[in-house]
């Protein structure tokens, strides 16, 4: 079985500092694997076990320090992966990207079983990537995915939620599959695996080795745009308060409560 | 400032309405996903399509002639109160009213479909969809199939002129909440989801009736990839009660222990409070990620939200940004959470606990 897993690499946004002109300072910004990623190349790992002939490629679009997050998913067990780098990529939103990522897995990587994201990227948290190559490539999509049941050539087996219920689903494959945090257990690479990992292989192509459309890619194949990024407004006066505490707590809520329910019992 | 003109427009706009339906009828529309929840007693809406209704009746008056609100229900099961669903959507802020009916429609897959081929018909101006799981999931299916854009988890929508062409401008946090972006879209329909708890529904009533279609979808060749074995009510997660709650008591990284997290969930136990916890305590074990509120959890919107011990990272502050009462218990007083707080409390955030949990078990002895 192929599985092809999808990878983006993210800033840390924990920790981002501001110039005085109100922007994003990015220098210095560490970029690490999206958290739910790595936990869809630790589900492409489950099925391997389930599936011992299994071979797992890593895909990302992204620049050069994207190659980072590709070598981290091949210590974790990945077998090859494939970087999708050139300037005509940059400033694509999820339609352009999700075209691309569908491109390169179509004229690339070929005759695949099984595509898994991340449910959500925690920079955009757009969570649309996933279902937009599923619809690129005509194929069924799974999303929320918690727990992968079973697997074998022509089927795939999987647990996921909705919102009150947990389903438990059977697909054809070829599919994709969007995992959420935990779905899988997370062994984090050690020395070793790096050291393995340096015989693996990282493909880099550009928009012409991928047979892109370039139409379709980039800021070109983009029909959103961002008209203007401002830092979010704090609106609230703060009243300080440091002694007798607990007291102004509850007078603070007793009191929001008082006016709810007065206004209720007056209706009954 | 314009927007005294543009209301002007939209009060003529309305009248023109109300007198003349023939016309209406050829009028662009808005398009509202309309969500059903299965509840114990039959199905209700998900308020997230009352809070777009409203948001969409909102931006249809900026238009010089007003967009029809249109409320699309699809659904995998039937709905037996259908009825009451429908006046609620016209209440609620629908001008009219699409079902769309096919047996085959048993999963997201069904409906993405289904809405899609509706789209194409119809050709809609702006599309709006909740931000839950299931809006999550087809809203990506469907602007792909009809090559359009799509602004996920939006939490403000305006119309703007662009180019001589109203547009609409839809934002949303992103990098992690330290940034807001607003985006437009170059295609139709804009399409946008925005997340529950985030917008208002709207309190009067819109009307009682309205225009109505069924829509019948075109399955003839369609063999569902998806066969769905089981359902179980998933009673781990918390979110429409955490999304409702009126009370929330929150606590982050600051209570460091498994043990002042027990004492929390006792403080919210006493006060009929639910309880949550930040992106920090999540990563620390601490709570489970289902009560995480933030940019990456839940958006909540309760009348009073109580933070202890946390930091106040602004991918936090977006999730709780339209409580009506923020307050916050840290003992750090330059921690950021107290700048967008009513009320701040410079202390120990469990001591702080530890004599509320008393004060409140005094007062009710019997209990």
């Amino acid at each position: 079985m192929k599985i092809v897993v999808c990878v983006k690499q993210v800033p840390d946004t924990n920790d981002v500092k501001w110039s005085k002109e109100n922007n994003i300072i990015r220098e210095g910004l560490i970029n690490i694997i999206n958290p739910y990623d790595e936990y869809a190349i630790a589900t492409a790992l489950d099925i391997k076990k389930i599936c011992p002939d299994s071979e797992i490629i890593l895909l990302s679009m992204g620049p050069n320090c994207a190659k980072d997050v590709l070598e981290y998913g091949l210590a974790m067990g990945a077998d090859s992966a494939i970087h999708l780098c050139d300037k005509k990529f940059s400033g694509a939103d999820t339609s352009a990207t999700s075209k691309t990522l569908a491109c390169a897995i179509k004229n690339v990587i070929k005759d695949f079983d099984i595509i898994i994201t991340g449910q959500f990227a925690i920079d955009g948290d757009t969570a649309q990537t996933g279902p937009s190559i599923a619809h690129q490539l005509c194929l069924p999509v799974l999303t929320y995915v918690k727990k992968i049941i079973d697997a074998d050539s022509d089927n795939l087996t999987v647990r996921y939620e909705n919102e009150d219920e947990i389903i438990t689903a059977k697909t054809t494959t070829p599919c994709v599959l969007c995992v959420l945090k935990n779905c899988a257990d997370l062994n984090e690479p050690k020395i070793n695996d790096y050291i393995r990992a340096q015989k693996k292989q990282i493909k880099v192509l550009c928009a012409d080795d991928i047979q892109a459309n370039p139409e379709n890619v980039g800021i070109k194949g983009s029909p959103t745009f961002v008209q203007r990024a401002f830092r979010p407004e704090i609106k609230r006066w703060c009243k300080k308060v440091k002694y007798n505490f607990s007291k102004e707590i509850l007078s603070h809520v007793i009191e929001e409560n008082k006016v709810e329910n007065g206004e209720e019992k007056k209706e009954q | 400032m314009g927007k005294k003109k543009k209301n002007n427009n939209s009060n003529n706009a309305t009248n023109i309405e109300n007198n003349t339906k023939v016309e209406n009828a050829t009028s662009k529309e808005i398009f509202v996903f309309g969500q059903t929840i299965k509840h114990d007693n039959g199905t209700i809406l998900h308020s997230v399509t009352l809070e777009l209704l409203n948001a969409a009746q909102e931006l249809s008056k900026h238009y010089d002639k007003k967009l029809k609100v249109s409320s699309v229900l699809c659904s995998t099961e039937n709905i037996d109160n259908f009825d009451e669903i429908k006046k609620t959507l016209y209440q609620k802020g629908a001008d009219k009213v699409y079902i769309i009916k096919n047996e085959k429609i048993k999963n997201h897959i069904g409906i993405a479909k289904a809405i899609s081929e509706l789209c194409e018909n119809k050709k809609p101006e702006i599309f709006l969809i909740g931000a839950t799981t299931l809006g999550r999931t087809i809203a990506p299916l469907i602007s792909s199939k009809l090559d359009t854009g799509l602004t996920a988890d939006c939490t403000k929508l305006e119309i703007t002129n662009f180019k001589d062409e109203k547009k609409l401008v839809a934002s949303r946090p992103t990098f992690g909440g330290q940034l807001m972006a607003s985006i437009l879209c170059k295609k139709t329909p804009q399409m946008a989801t925005v997340r529950p708890s985030v917008l208002k529904k709207t309190d009067e009533i819109y009307k009682n009736d309205g225009e109505f279609e069924e829509f019948y979808p075109n399955f003839e060749d369609f063999n569902d990839p998806i066969t769905i074995l089981n359902r179980e009510k998933n009673n781990n997660k918390f979110s429409s009660s955490l999304e409702n709650a009126q009370i929330i008591v929150a606590g982050g990284k600051g209570l460091k222990t498994e043990e002042n997290f027990e004492k929390l969930k006792r403080f919210a136990n006493l006060m009929g409070a639910a309880y949550a916890g930040s992106r920090g305590a999540v990563d620390m074990g601490l709570i489970d990620k289902e009560y995480q509120i933030g940019q990456t959890g839940k958006t909540v919107a309760p009348r009073v939200y109580i933070a202890f011990g946390i930091s106040g990272a602004i991918h936090h502050i977006v999730g709780i940004n339209n409580a009506k009462k923020i307050i916050a218990v840290n003992n750090d007083e330059h921690a950021p959470i107290f700048e967008n707080a009513d009320v701040a409390i410079v202390e120990d955030a469990t001591r702080v606990l530890d004599e509320l949990i008393e004060e409140l078990e005094d007062r009710m002895p019997e209990k």
